[in-house]
C-alpha cells in the first residue's frame, strides 16, 4: 500500500463559518493524507463537517464560511512523487478552476436537483469534456455518449439528448458520475452518494463506482454515515466527530479492532442481521453545537469513559499501529501501560 | 407557542420560543432600509393631518390679489391662481391621495380574499364561476378603463369624487390577491388542522374566517401596502388627466393637473414640483414598508 | 401544441364577449350626446339635420339593439368610424398603433439592455452597495408617478437644452414641408424619442431589473450551480448559462404578458409627450365623446391583455423543457 503515490494531503484544515452569533467551527483541524488508487471513506453523523471538508477541497466552501489561513490541502495528483503539490487553500482561482472537474471532481448528494433541469444531459458532460480538454463537439459528445455507456445506462445515444427531468435518480447518479469522470481525475469525491437513492439502486451504484475504481485507477473519497457502505467499498477510513478526525485506519482494521470509544458506539449501532433479538445500541445526546464548543475533548459530554483529564484538553494522535491511529486520553493511557 | 420564557442550555446557548408575529416583527425592526420606509411613511401621514388646519386656510380661501407668487414670505410655496396658499393644498391634497389608497386597498383586500376565499374553500362549480370572473376583470386593460369608466361619472358631486376613485381602483385591481388568497387556500385546506375543524363540526364561516383566513394574512397584508402604493399612483394619473378627483377640493394628481398648463408649468413650478416630490416620497415609504414586510413574513429567510 | 393553442382562443370568445358587454355598458354610460360631438361643439344645426344623423349612426335604436349591432359588424371586421377625425376607425387604430409600438420596442430593448446584466450583479453581489444602490434606483423607477417624471425632465432638461424637441413625434415644419430624406426622417424621430423612451424605459427598466434579481437570487444557491462550478466552468459561464438559464423562465413569462402593451401603450405618458399613439387618440377619444373609437380602442386593448396570457403561456412551454403541452 505504501509503495502507491500521494494524492491528496490535507493538514490542520479549519473551516470556520462567520455567523452574526460568533464563528461557527465546522472543521477544525482536520487532516488526512491519500494514495493513488485508494478509496478513503470518511464517516460522521450529519453536521460533523464531512461535506464542508469535501466542498473545501474544491474550494466551493461558500459565504460566509471561510478557509482559515493555515489550513493545508496540498494536492499532489499531477506532480512526480516527491516534488511539492499545489496548496488548494492558497491556490488562485484559476489554478483551481484547473484543477475542478479535470484532476479532481466531485458527485452530490441529490443527484436530481444537482443536474441543470434546463440543459440536457449530453451538454453538461460535453461542457466539462470542452472546458478542459481542446476537442471538438462531435469528439465530445461521442466521448459523452461513451461515458454514459460505461456508466451502465442503456441506449446512451437517446439518453444523451434527454433533460435530467426524463431520467430517475439513480440515472441521474450515473449521469453525474459519467460527468464527474469524463476527464479522466485523478481524485473522485462524492459526497453521500447514494442517500437520496434507493437500496437497491445503492447497491447498483456503488460497485459501478468500485469497478471504475479499478479500471481508471481514480481515487475515491466517499463520504457517508452509512457504516455499511463504508464496508462494501472503502479502503481506508476516517471517523469524524465535530469537525475532527476521532480515528483512521484501514477498514478491516477498523471493523475488527475499533478504538475510540465514538467509533465503538457507531458501530454498536450498526444493525445486523447475525445478531437477532438484540436491542440496538445509541449513543446518548447529540453532536456539540460548533459555535460552543467545549474546551476538552468534544465527545466527553457522551463519552461512557470520560475522565477529569478528557474535559481539561485536547487528545493527541496516538499510534495503534501502522495507519492505526486514534485521538482519546483513555486509549493513549492503554497503550502507554502496553509498552 | 404557549410559553414565551427562553430555554438556556448549559452551554450558554439560549432557544426561545417566541410566535411568528414576534419573528415578523424582530426581522422587519432589523430591516433599517423598512424601518426607515415605516418613519417616513408616519411623518408624511403626521403631517397630513397636523399641517393643514395648522395653516388655518380652507378650500375655498381665494385671495385673486395675490396669484403666482413666488415661494417665501407669508406663503411658505407660494401661491396658486387664485392666490391660494399651495403648502396648504399640498398637505391637504395628501390628505386626499392617501386616503384614497388606503380606501382603495381595504375594498381590495375585502374582495379578493372574499372572492379568492370562497372560490379555494368551496371549489367546484362556485370556484370555476368565480375564477372565470375574475379573470374578465383581470382582462381588462386596467389604465384605459379605468379613464372610460371614470369618465362616466361626472354626475357624483365634486366632493364625493375621491370615493370613487377609490371605489373604481377597487373594483378593477382585486383579482390578483382573489387568485392569490384561492391558491393559498387550496393548498391549507389540505393540510391536517383543517380536517381536525371538520371532525369538531365548525361552521363554514369560522373555517374560512378564523382558520384559513389567519394563514394567508401575510400574504394579503404585503399585498395590501403594496395596492395602496399602486393605488394612489392611479389616483395621481387619473386626477392629472382631470378625470380623477377635481378641483377645489386638492389631491396630489391634480395639483401636478396644473402643469398641463404650459405657462404654469414653465413658470410656476413650486405650483406642481412639490406635489410629485411628495407623491414620490410616499409611494416610495410605502413600497418599502411594503418589502420589508414581505422578507419579515418569508419563512425562507428564518434565521 | 397547435391544438392547445386552438382550446385556448376557443375559451377567449365568451371571456371576450362579456368584456365587450362591460364596455359597450361603460362607454354609453359617459354623458354626453354624440350627435353634439358629430357637429363640433357649438355649431348650428338643425333639429332635422340632427335626427338625420342620429339616424346614420343607429343612435335611435335601443341599447341592445344597438349593441347587436355593434358586435354584428365587428365580426366582419367592421369597427365603425370615428365621428370626430371622420375615418374609419380601423384605419386609425392601423395609423396610430406603429407609433406606440415603435416607441415602446425602444424603450423596451433599451431597459433590457440594462436591466439583465445590473440584476444579475445585484443577485451575485447580494447585499453589497452594488446592490443596494440600483435596489434604490429601481424602488425610485416604480414609485414615481411615469408623467411627473417626464414633466420634470421637459423641465429641467428638454427646456434648457436648445433644439430639443418636448412633444410630438416629428418637427411640425420639416413633416409638413416634407423630409429631404429618409436619414432626416429617422433622425428627426430619434431626437423626438429621447425623453420619452428615458421615461419609459427607465420605469420598464426598474420593473425588470427588480424580476431579474428576485428570480437570480432563486437560483443562485441552487445545487446544480454549485456542480457547475465544480465542473471548472469559468464563474461568468457559471452564472449566465448555468444560472440565468433558469432564472428566465420566470422572465420569459413577464415578457409575454409585456408584449400587448406595446401595442396599447402608456396612455397617460404619450398625452404628456402629446405622442401620436393609441394612447392619446383613446383619450382624445373619451374627452371627445367619439363612442366607437373608444370602444375599438377598450376592445383592441381588452384582446391584446388575452392574447399576451395566451403568449406568456406559449413562451413558458417553450423556455422550460419540463413542461410540455399535448393534449
Amino acid at each position: 500500500m505504501s509503495v502507491n503515490k500521494k494524492v491528496i494531503k490535507v493538514e490542520d484544515l479549519r473551516v470556520y463559518f462567520h455567523t452574526k452569533k460568533g464563528d461557527s467551527k465546522a472543521v477544525d483541524g482536520n487532516h488526512f493524507t491519500m494514495y493513488e488508487n485508494e478509496t478513503l471513506a470518511i464517516v460522521g453523523e450529519s453536521g460533523c463537517g464531512k461535506s464542508v471538508t469535501a466542498m473545501s477541497i474544491l474550494g466551493l466552501v461558500s459565504e460566509p464560511g471561510e478557509i482559515m489561513p493555515g489550513s493545508q490541502i496540498v494536492y499532489m495528483g499531477n506532480v512526480d512523487r516527491d516534488e511539492d503539490g499545489l496548496n488548494l487553500a492558497t491556490a488562485t482561482d484559476e489554478q483551481i478552476r484547473h484543477i475542478r472537474g479535470n484532476e479532481i471532481s466531485m458527485i452530490f448528494q441529490e443527484p436530481m436537483s444537482s443536474l441543470n433541469p434546463v440543459i440536457t444531459v449530453g451538454d453538461q458532460i460535453m461542457e466539462n469534456i470542452l472546458t478542459h480538454e481542446e476537442v471538438s463537439k462531435e469528439e465530445a459528445k461521442q466521448r459523452a455518449i461513451e461515458l454514459l455507456s460505461e456508466v451502465g445506462i442503456s441506449r446512451p445515444e437517446k439518453v444523451v439528448d434527454n433533460y435530467p427531468f426524463q431520467l430517475s435518480g439513480g440515472m441521474c447518479q450515473r449521469v453525474m458520475i459519467a460527468m464527474a469522470l469524463s476527464c479522466h481525475p485523478k481524485l473522485l469525491i462524492a459526497d453521500e452518494p447514494t442517500t437520496a437513492l434507493d437500496v437497491t439502486i445503492q447497491a447498483q451504484i456503488l460497485s459501478l463506482m468500485n469497478k471504475l475504481k479499478n479500471e481508471t485507477g481514480t481515487s475515491i473519497m466517499l463520504i457517508t454515515h452509512d457504516l455499511g457502505v463504508v464496508a462494501q467499498v472503502a479502503d481506508n477510513v476516517n471517523v469524524m466527530y465535530a469537525g475532527k478526525v476521532v480515528e483512521t485506519a484501514p477498514v478491516e482494521e477498523l471493523f475488527s479492532n475499533p478504538k475510540h470509544p465514538y467509533t465503538i458506539g457507531l458501530m454498536n449501532s450498526m444493525p445486523s442481521l447475525a445478531e437477532e433479538g438484540k436491542r440496538l445500541n445509541t449513543i446518548e445526546g447529540s453532536v456539540p453545537n460548533p459555535l460552543y464548543l467545549p474546551k476538552g475533548c468534544y465527545f466527553a459530554d457522551r463519552c461512557p469513559y470520560v475522565t477529569d483529564r478528557c474535559k481539561e484538553g485536547q487528545p493527541v494522535d496516538t499510534k495503534i499501529k501502522s495507519r492505526h491511529h486514534v485521538w482519546c486520553f483513555k486509549v493513549e493511557e492503554e497503550m502507554k501501560q502496553e509498552g | 407557542m404557549a410559553k414565551k420564557d427562553a430555554v438556556v442550555l448549559e452551554s450558554g446557548e439560549k432557544i426561545e420560543s417566541i410566535g411568528p408575529w414576534t419573528i415578523a416583527w424582530r426581522k422587519f425592526r432589523q430591516n433599517r432600509v423598512a424601518m426607515a420606509g415605516l418613519i417616513i411613511f408616519i411623518l408624511i401621514v403626521i403631517a397630513v393631518i397636523v399641517i393643514p388646519p395648522m395653516l388655518g386656510y380652507s378650500v375655498n380661501d381665494y385671495d385673486l390679489s395675490n396669484p403666482n407668487l413666488a415661494p417665501g414670505g407669508e406663503h411658505l410655496l407660494g401661491t396658486d391662481k387664485q392666490g391660494r396658499d399651495c403648502l396648504f393644498r399640498l398637505f391637504l391634497g395628501g390628505r386626499i391621495s392617501i386616503m384614497v389608497g388606503i380606501i382603495a386597498a381595504v375594498i381590495t383586500v375585502i374582495l379578493g380574499c372574499t372572492i379568492g376565499g370562497i372560490s379555494g374553500y368551496y371549489g367546484g362549480k362556485l370556484d370555476n364561476l368565480l375564477m372565470r370572473f375574475a379573470e374578465i376583470v383581470y382582462s381588462l386593460p386596467f389604465t384605459p378603463m379605468i379613464i372610460a369608466v371614470a369618465s362616466t361619472m361626472l354626475w357624483v358631486p365634486q366632493s364625493q369624487k375621491m370615493y370613487t376613485v377609490s371605489l373604481l381602483i377597487g373594483l378593477l385591481s382585486w383579482p390578483g390577491l382573489a387568485r392569490l388568497v384561492r391558491g393559498q387556500i387550496l393548498t391549507l385546506r389540505e393540510q391536517e388542522f383543517m380536517q381536525a375543524c371538520e371532525a369538531l363540526g365548525i361552521s363554514d364561516f369560522s373555517k374560512i374566517f378564523k382558520h384559513l383566513l389567519p394563514n394567508v394574512i401575510s400574504l394579503v397584508i404585503v399585498n395590501a401596502t403594496l395596492q395602496m402604493a399602486s393605488a394612489i399612483l392611479t389616483e395621481a394619473g387619473l386626477s392629472f388627466l382631470g378625470m380623477g378627483v377635481t378641483a377645489p377640493t386638492p389631491s396630489w394628481g391634480n395639483l401636478m393637473n396644473l402643469a398641463r398648463d404650459s405657462y404654469v408649468f414653465q413658470n410656476y413650478p413650486w405650483e406642481w414640483i412639490p406635489a410629485g416630490l411628495m407623491c414620490l416620497l410616499t409611494v416610495i415609504s410605502i413600497n418599502l414598508i411594503g418589502e420589508g414586510l414581505r422578507d419579515a413574513f418569508d419563512p425562507k429567510e428564518l434565521q | 401544441m397547435l391544438k392547445y393553442v386552438f382550446k385556448r382562443i376557443l375559451a377567449m370568445i365568451p371571456v371576450l364577449f362579456i368584456i365587450s358587454i362591460v364596455i359597450f355598458g361603460t362607454v354609453k354610460a359617459m354623458p354626453g350626446d354624440e350627435v353634439t360631438a358629430y357637429f363640433g361643439a357649438g355649431s348650428k344645426v338643425t333639429q332635422e339635420q340632427r335626427d338625420h344623423v342620429r339616424e346614420l349612426l343607429g343612435l335611435d335604436k335601443s341599447l341592445p339593439e344597438q349593441y347587436v349591432r355593434w358586435v354584428g359588424r365587428m365580426c366582419t371586421g367592421d369597427l365603425g368610424s370615428s365621428i370626430t377625425l371622420k375615418k374609419p376607425v380601423g384605419t386609425i387604430i392601423g395609423d396610430y398603433v406603429w407609433n406606440t409600438f415603435y416607441l415602446n420596442v425602444v424603450s423596451l430593448i433599451v431597459a433590457l439592455i440594462f436591466a439583465i446584466p445590473v440584476g444579475i450583479k445585484q443577485a451575485v453581489k447580494k447585499g453589497s452597495v452594488f446592490d443596494n444602490f440600483w435596489t434604490v434606483f429601481s424602488l425610485l423607477g416604480i414609485s414615481v408617478p411615469t408623467f411627473f417624471f417626464a414633466l420634470v425632465l421637459i423641465f429641467f432638461i428638454g427646456l434648457n437644452i436648445p433644439g430639443m424637441p418636448i412633444n410630438g413625434m416629428r418637427d411640425t415644419m420639416l413633416s409638413s414641408f416634407g423630409y429631404s430624406s429618409i436619414f432626416q426622417e429617422i433622425g428627426d424621430i430619434a431626437l423626438h424619442s429621447i425623453l420619452p423612451v428615458i421615461v419609459l424605459a427607465f420605469s420598464s427598466f426598474a420593473s425588470f431589473s427588480r424580476y431579474v434579481r428576485n428570480s437570480m437570487v432563486e437560483v443562485i444557491n441552487m445545487d446544480y450551480v454549485r456542480t457547475a462550478r465544480s465542473k471548472g466552468l469559468k464563474e461568468k459561464t457559471v452564472i449566465y448559462k448555468h444560472a440565468f438559464k433558469n432564472a428566465q423562465i420566470p422572465l420569459v413569462t413577464l415578457l409575454g404578458l409585456y408584449i400587448p402593451s406595446l401595442f396599447s401603450g402608456a396612455v397617460i405618458l404619450e398625452s404628456v409627450f402629446i405622442w401620436p399613439g393609441i394612447g392619446k387618440v383613446l383619450i382624445d377619444a373619451i374627452n371627445q365623446r367619439d363612442n366607437s373609437l373608444v370602444m375599438a380602442c377598450l376592445m383592441f386593448s381588452a384582446l391584446l391583455m388575452l392574447l399576451g396570457n395566451l403568449l406568456s403561456d406559449i413562451c413558458y412551454t417553450l423556455v422550460d423543457p419540463r413542461i410540455k403541452v399535448d393534449e
